[in-house]
């Protein structure tokens, strides 16, 4: 679709939508913002011939029918853009919490939405993909949460991709921790339907002052979804963002996982586990960026590879100048199962100023011996035995998980990633 | 009742690309219902011997024969040998995070069991409830990362905690005393004598005749050079704490270097 084309079908679907002038400003500059910036690169993830740009013009997904899983206890339940499930718990409500989708929000909290939609986090400009999810985007989830309020509950998202439909999906959300408030958000994307999808998924996280996000991402779209994750956050002063992402897709990913420290003493934490299976290709990408004095980034990563997949780990330190006293950790590490396997596991530090800490390990190993053995010696055989061991070295990372109920769920993921036809 | 003969065993180990031969002809035999101690100077290959009964491919068998139950161990792989009955608890076992002590016990226990014939869960708990209420262990224990962070003397404890739920016929403790204060001690030894019985052998490796205070052996073999030089009863082990090896090396007339000659 050429760019007058893409631009009237962009027009359109606003005015079906009754959008807000400012919105349809902002997806028109998306669409020409799109057409001048190429592919954002990310080191040795080649997706070029993936069809993540293969769109029509932006419809709206019905998806009437919900999957058998109904959600329960999920605050936000998705399939493809309909809402299915929005709950909040009372408390949350008279706190003035607000839990949307992206498109209720655009009507009824529109200043809200102006104020951050593509203005904090992400920005047009950025990249094509983004400028084009922009331009694309038909709905997602909106949460903000007022300054001092603390939910002590998680807000628990579900969002399914709906592979019984031909259109792409482009979906984008928000949340919004304003100052001093404290949230933690789990989202979880699946596909419904067993059909070829394409999806473009974002998410931006705006941690304003002294507010604390802790962001778990568990992602598990099946094997014929193509998809484009970014999960942006920026920082205010002494914000702390926590991201603890698990990577269990079956297909093509490429995902840009980026933090933008920008509020003095801020801290960020990015812990991304993934495992690759099959032919798959999951390519993941992540930067901190130090712009404000004395902040704080860790990232860690640890990855499995099977099969003839590829597992690609980029991480980014960067550490701008001005940002005196900032510090920037990482560590990648990769377990390669089969010989036919590929992965790299890629720390990039870029360090603009001079009175700061910056560190990095990363390796690409094979199945500890000695914890093998240990488990041998007590009878567990070697295939058990091999799992255990690759779940610990996944799981052990994300420590942070606080509910057994999501541990277990996450173990479990990982136990069907590893047993899985492959 | 099972029997664990080890006939005429020579093992050797590759040290710097050298083989170099570390037993040299070990015979023993173990039957369920007995406690042995293997005692015997540093470097003389006690826990070569351990390893190689419970199968560390690190050590290689020259010639003899590892047989329980008249079934040649030798042949099988670590996991069948565990699951045969065999259990060594380790001076320096693994530390895995991200795995709970307890769906490991799980695993193990169940690895046991046929498919259809899984542990049910309460009957789980409840065993292990009972067990480390013995072992003087907290709850909190089962549910930590499988040694991850813990002291010495709480993985000799938790590896007491494994010998208990998995109930093997045949137990090698591996300097379970090493690093022990006498309390843990205690404890660990606690916890062994209450797995005696005629369907349960127990094979120690120590240094100190201390251990034996609190595990009494039927039978104390010393170990010097890669061979049993002597077999005896417990006032074996209490002759060696007063005259110590060099004293049993001379009165057998042996010429044995031991490790430790350097410090007289």
């Amino acid at each position: 679709m050429d760019q007058t084309n893409l631009l009237t079908a962009v027009r359109q679907y606003s005015r079906q939508q009754h959008e807000p002038a400012w919105l349809l400003a902002l997806r028109e500059k998306a669409v020409a913002v799109y057409a001048r910036l190429p592919l954002p690169k990310f080191e040795k993830i080649n997706y070029a011939d993936w069809p993540l740009e293969d769109f029509t013009r932006p419809t709206e997904q019905v998806s009437a029918e919900p999957s058998a899983d109904l959600g329960a206890g999920q605050q936000f339940y998705s399939v493809g853009d309909t809402t299915i499930q929005l709950s909040l718990p009372t408390e949350a409500i008279e706190q003035g919490v607000i839990l949307s989708d992206l498109r209720s929000a655009i009507q009824t909290h529109g200043d809200l939405v102006q104020r951050y939609l593509m203005q904090k986090a992400l920005q047009l400009g950025d990249d094509k993909l983004t400028a084009l999810n922009t331009a694309l985007m038909t709905n997602g989830f909106f949460l903000y949460v007022p300054a001092n309020v603390v939910l002590k509950a998680p807000i628990e998202i579900t969002q399914y991709v709906d592979s019984r439909q031909a259109q792409n999906f482009f979906n984008h959300s928000l949340v919004i921790a304003a100052e001093n408030s404290r949230v933690q958000v789990i989202q979880r994307l699946k596909t419904l339907g067993a059909g070829a999808a394409i999806a473009h998924l974002l998410v931006e996280v705006i941690a304003e002052a002294d507010a604390t996000v802790d962001f778990a991402g568990i992602d598990a779209l099946s094997a014929n979804t193509t998809a484009y994750l970014n999960r942006r956050g920026v920082l205010g002063p002494d914000a702390r963002l926590n991201w603890e992402l698990a990577e269990m897709n079956a297909g093509r990913v490429v995902a840009d996982f980026d933090t933008e420290l920008k509020g003095r003493g801020s801290e960020a934490q990015v812990k991304t586990i993934a495992i690759a299976t099959g032919q798959q290709t999951q390519g993941i990408d992540t930067r901190v960026t130090n712009y404000g004095q004395k902040t704080t980034a860790n990232i860690i990563q640890r990855g499995i590879i099977l099969d003839a997949a590829a597992l690609i780990f980029n991480g980014i330190g960067h550490i701008v100048k001005g940002a005196h006293g900032a510090k920037a950790d990482q560590e990648n590490r990769l377990l390669m199962l089969s010989s036919k396997a590929r992965g790299d596991a890629d720390p990039i530090l870029l360090i603009d100023e001079n009175d700061v800490e910056a560190g990095h390990a990363a390796s690409v190993g094979r199945v500890d011996e000695q914890q093998m053995t240990y488990l041998l010696s007590r009878g567990i055989p070697k295939p058990v035995a091999e799992r255990l061991v690759i779940r610990g070295f996944l799981a052990g990372v994300i420590t942070e998980l606080r509910s057994q109920r999501l541990r277990t769920e996450l173990n479990s993921l990982i136990e069907r990633r590893l047993t899985d036809e492959h | 009742m099972s029997t664990l003969v080890i006939k005429d065993l020579k093992v050797a180990v590759t040290e710097n690309e050298q083989e170099r031969l570390i037993l040299k002809g070990v015979n023993l035999t173990l039957k369920t219902g007995e406690t042995h101690a293997i005692m015997g100077p540093n470097g003389t290959g006690k826990s070569t011997l351990s390893e190689t009964i419970m199968g560390n491919p690190a050590y290689r068998v020259v010639s003899g024969s590892v047989q329980l139950d008249g079934v040649n161990l030798l042949d099988q792989t670590i996991d069948q040998r565990a699951r045969a009955g065999l259990f060594l608890a380790m001076q320096y076992p693994a530390e895995i995070k991200g795995v709970t002590n307890i769906e490991f016990l799980r695993a193990a226990i169940n690895a046991r069991r046929a498919d259809d014939d899984q542990q049910p869960v309460t009957e789980f708990l409840a065993q292990l409830d009972r067990n480390l209420a013995l072992l003087n262990m907290s709850d909190s224990m089962a549910e930590r990362y499988l040694n991850e962070g813990f002291s010495g003397g709480e993985k000799k404890r938790n590896e007491i905690l494994q010998l208990l739920m998995i109930q093997p016929k045949f137990a090698i403790l591996d300097e379970i005393d090493s690093g022990l204060d006498i309390d843990a001690l205690q404890v660990v030894a606690k916890g062994v004598n209450s797995l005696k019985g005629p369907d349960f052998g127990t094979l120690m490796i120590t240094h100190y005749q201390r251990l034996l205070n609190y595990i009494v052996p039927d039978y104390v073999h010393v170990m010097m050079d890669g061979r049993i030089v002597k077999t005896g009863g417990p006032e074996l082990a209490s002759t060696l704490e007063a005259e110590g090896y060099a004293g049993l090396r001379d009165e057998l007339g042996l010429t044995v270097a031991l490790t430790d000659d350097d410090v007289k």
